[in-house]
């Protein structure tokens, strides 16, 4: 080999080595602490974590990361520890998840402290064409009964497809409680017509868009979609009340994985219900809501750690009661130092605003005796 | 095909806009793929030539294992590499998944059994007489291999190349243990899933378009030292 080209190459790989300890030596050293969110490409995909990860960031100097697979991926991995804290937005999921007496799962009982942060509503969507006539209906309000005209317009020989997630999402989940209200759970997925892609949400629309087809979709990914989805419209109501979905922040049991940020995991759910109320509130995509504000507390854990409750939830209603209607809630142990406020539909209210009631500072882990 | 076209314009807008986030992601991704590669054939190339050379029994069951390996495909890898540095994992307390080391591991995973059976296939095709040559013009056993080597050069490169082509493209395995998050383990390849998968094609094809490039940069000087420095070409020079 030539004297130069050995030169050359000698030089590179001592280049190469070196930038690798540089590159190496910054990301050590100059480290924020990570708090690290296992959520759901629905809720990625809208685009709002970008606006919590900056406020959030900016309030506690740390660094937000998140990984965004299916619901299923992104508990079972926070089961075995690989996260802090998870977003979902599927009832059955995350029941599992803090069901400290359950074991039927790898991820049941892994964790804790579950709170229901916001929510929106699926909508269907399908062909421009309509084969299935839902249009015919005076008020496409109610999402069951769609499904079971689209369903008997395929029986009846109409040219009507049905995409379904088919990945255990909580989108998927959503689509089988309905199927399940007409008893057809487990008979529709035989059809010809049904088609189950095992697909995130986004594949599976431009899916639906290629196969002129039905399907369920969360109204967030459908606004950031919609303008290349050409062949598909909305054909249920925007706001059908079978079709609600609600978003739930749990954190990964410190008990039974000690190397999580518990701490920041709690930070961010407290977040997530004060400031991060109004972020979402705000939220928009076209001038159109994305998201919906909804603080409702959900708290069965029995581990001493769990900071609203301690074990079990405690109710307190009061006679003279805040302007906004609301049950208060309060946490014998831990003194008050857990107010989160119920929000009814009306109300407008931040919680922090409430006369005479002040967010008390939070406590660092807290350990019964 | 307009997406295509777009994906080409919107590759070359990408490269001269001066975008740190593209930028970022195209370093990480020379970064991972190239320290990759660059252990692995350390690794690989003496394992290879070791099997090649010697004789020992169960060679061709090796090499099979060596061949079947090389068709394993990278999201499977990838998953077995996540559950190993898993926190639930055996090699949990490192805390190294989610990061670019993770990523780095899996690619050299998949990079090793490709630059090994390359290997073995160069270096078992030098001539016989190569060996016995310098041996009778007085070389040691370690000159000798040396010397085989350097006669296998241009399948050894071969190798690298191959390997290195397997770690940029690969998209499987990083997904699952680098997670894509921005700004931290997202490369090219994550960036281009996810941007396919919101339906953002031209976006998608443009970053395909910039890995190519990449690739090919690389290639050049790799083909290069395949250059023959034999008595005809410096005559020819």
């Amino acid at each position: 080999m030539e004297e130069r080209t050995r030169l050359i190459i000698a030089t590179s790989l001592i280049a190469l080595v070196a930038v690798s300890l540089v590159v190496a030596g910054v990301t050590v050293l100059a480290p924020r602490p990570i708090l690290l969110l296992q959520t759901t490409t629905s809720m990625q995909d809208s685009g709002i974590l970008d606006l919590i990860k900056t406020a959030f960031d900016a309030k506690y100097g740390v660094d937000l990361r998140w990984i965004a697979a299916g619901t299923g991926q992104a508990i079972a991995a926070a089961g075995r520890g690989d996260g802090d804290v998870v977003i979902a937005h599927s009832a059955t999921y995350e029941g599992e998840f803090i069901n400290h007496t359950s074991t039927k799962y790898p991820y049941s009982g892994q964790g804790i402290f579950r709170v229901n942060f916001a929510y929106n509503y699926f909508v269907i969507v399908g062909p421009t064409s309509d084969p299935a006539n839902v249009a015919g209906m005076t008020k496409p309000d109610n999402a069951t009964l769609i499904f079971k005209i689209i369903y008997d317009a395929a029986g009846s020989g109409k040219p009507v497809i049905f995409t379904s997630r088919g990945d255990k999402s909580g989108t998927n989940t959503k689509e089988e409680t309905i199927w399940k209200a007409w008893g057809l759970n487990g008979t529709v997925q035989t059809k010809t017509w049904y088609k189950s892609l095992g697909q995130g949400m986004g594949p599976t629309l431009t899916e639906t868009n290629e196969l002129n087809a039905y399907t369920l979709t969360d109204y967030g990914t459908w606004l950031k979609m919609r303008s290349g989805l050409i062949n598909l419209k909305v054909v249920s109501s925007l706001k059908c009340k079978d079709l609600k979905n609600t978003y739930s922040v749990m954190a990964v049991d410190p008990e039974k994985h000690p190397t999580v940020n518990f701490d920041l995991a709690r930070e961010i759910i407290y977040f997530m219900i004060r400031e991060g109320q109004n972020i979402i509130g705000n939220y928009t995509i076209d001038g159109e809501q994305v998201f919906y504000k909804s603080v409702k507390p959900d708290c069965f854990c029995s581990s001493s750690l769990c900071p609203i409750c301690n074990g079990t939830l405690n109710l307190v209603s009061y006679s003279n009661s805040p302007p906004c209607d609301s049950d208060r809630l309060f946490c014998d142990a831990c003194n008050g130092l857990a107010n989160i406020q119920h929000q009814t539909g009306s109300s407008s209210l931040s919680p922090m605003s409430l006369a005479g009631y002040t967010w008390s500072p939070l406590p660092l882990r807290m350990r019964t005796a | 095909m307009s997406d295509i076209i777009e994906g080409l314009l919107n590759a070359l807008g990408l490269l001269f806009s001066f975008n740190t986030k593209i930028y970022g992601i195209m370093f990480l991704s020379l970064f991972v793929s190239g320290l990759a590669t660059l252990i692995a054939s350390a690794v690989a190339i003496p394992i290879g030539a070791s099997i090649a050379l010697k004789h020992f029994r169960g060679k061709e069951f090796i090499k099979t294992i060596t061949y079947t390996l090389m068709g394993l495909p990278p999201v499977v890898a990838g998953l077995v590499v996540y559950l190993t540095l898993s926190r639930s994992g055996p090699l949990g307390v490192l805390g190294i998944l989610y990061t670019p080391s993770a990523m780095i591991i899996a690619q050299i995973l998949l990079a090793l059994p490709i630059i090994v059976g390359v290997t073995i296939s160069a270096v078992s095709s030098v001539p016989r007489e190569v060996r016995d040559t310098a041996l009778s013009l007085g070389a040691t056993n370690w000159q000798s291999t040396l010397t085989i080597l350097k006669e296998a050069r241009i399948g050894l490169i071969t190798a690298i190349i191959t390997g290195f082509g397997a770690c940029i493209s690969e998209v499987g395995a990083v997904m699952l243990v680098g997670g894509n998050i921005d700004g931290y383990t997202r490369v090219l390849t994550t960036a281009i899933i996810l941007e396919t998968n919101i339906g953002d094609f031209g976006f998608a094809m443009a970053l395909g378009i910039i890995l190519l490039l990449l690739a090919f940069i690389v290639n050049v000087p790799l083909v290069r030292l395949q250059r023959r420095r034999g008595i005809i070409e410096k005559e020819r020079q």
